[in-house]
């Protein structure tokens, strides 16, 4: 190889090793202005989690953003992985707390009925006479027939019922036993 | 709960708020609000919202919690009760020496 070919190959990787460090700084520089803003889309998940009506209450007007933001930026400059480490603990515990911050503000899932995850029932032990009485709205789409009449029409095989009640909603069962 | 209360008891004029809740009890946020949501929900709590301007004070408004004054009173009470709850009963003291407790006879 010539002199003039080495020096020209010396430069190259020169200028390579030049601009893959700007690039990985830049990289750097990057991940490090995303990485708080990962902290804000946890707590912004952990809103999502609370109920409509009790996002402003619980989450706005607690200041979490705020809160947030004291956390990671108080000691940003510092120990810059101590403040991501405690804004992504305080995130996080948002968003598991989310539902129980809701509870304790009185809130119930809209699906919640004590009475059957506690003491759960059979639905075969429902009397076949009220199950005629149903319409087809209330069962899911693979119980309920598709009559002109609109309504459920039952096969009389017990392998049907065991099919049905398999396949029966929550809200239907509670139907039956309140008799609604 | 208790220990929560416990911080607020200790001044009950002085205000406290969140993040500093989280430090000095050493639990989450997960933890800490809905107890907080509890206690408000409840009236022991009182939550105001700091009047600064954030450019002036160089922080953000933090939301400050102080125990109401019936709180102050219920929170006392509550844990007297829980207390006595776990008071070692008059005829265990008695009985309590020292080899007994290590099983000796």
């Amino acid at each position: 190889m010539s002199t003039i070919g080495l020096v020209a190959a010396t430069l190259v990787g020169v200028v390579a090793l030049v601009i893959g460090k700007v690039i990985l700084d830049l990289i750097g520089k990057e991940i490090e202005g995303r990485l708080p803003g990962l902290c804000f889309a946890v707590l912004h998940l952990a809103r999502r989690r609370l109920p409509a009506e009790m996002r402003a209450e619980l989450h706005d007007e607690a200041l979490l953003e705020e809160e947030l933001r004291t956390i990671l930026f108080h000691t940003y400059h510092e120990r810059p992985i101590t403040s991501l480490i405690n804004g992504f603990t305080f995130a996080f515990g948002c968003l598991t707390g989310a539902r129980r911050n809701a509870r304790a503000a009185g809130w119930t899932p809209r699906h919640h009925h004590p009475q059957s995850r506690f003491t759960p029932t059979l639905a075969t032990q429902t009397p076949l006479a009220r199950v005629a009485q149903l319409t087809p709205g209330h069962l899911t789409d693979r119980a309920a027939t598709s009559q002109s009449d609109g309504k459920a029409h039952f096969l009389a095989q017990p392998m049907m019922f065991t099919a049905l009640a398999l396949t029966w909603s929550p809200r239907s069962r509670t139907q039956l036993r309140t008799g609604d | 709960m208790a220990a929560v209360v416990k911080i607020f008891l200790r001044d009950v004029a002085e205000p406290q708020f969140g993040f500093n809740l989280m430090q000095q009890l050493r639990i989450s946020a997960g933890t800490l609000y809905p107890l907080l949501t509890k206690l408000r929900r409840a009236g022991w709590l009182a939550a105001e919202t700091e009047d600064i301007d954030p450019k002036i004070a160089g922080r953000p408004a933090r939301r400050y919690y102080t125990l109401t004054p019936g709180g102050a009173v219920a929170a006392v009470r509550a844990l007297q009760q829980s207390q006595a709850l776990y008071e070692v009963p008059r005829s265990a003291r008695r009985v309590g020496r020292p080899g007994l407790a290590r099983g000796t006879t």
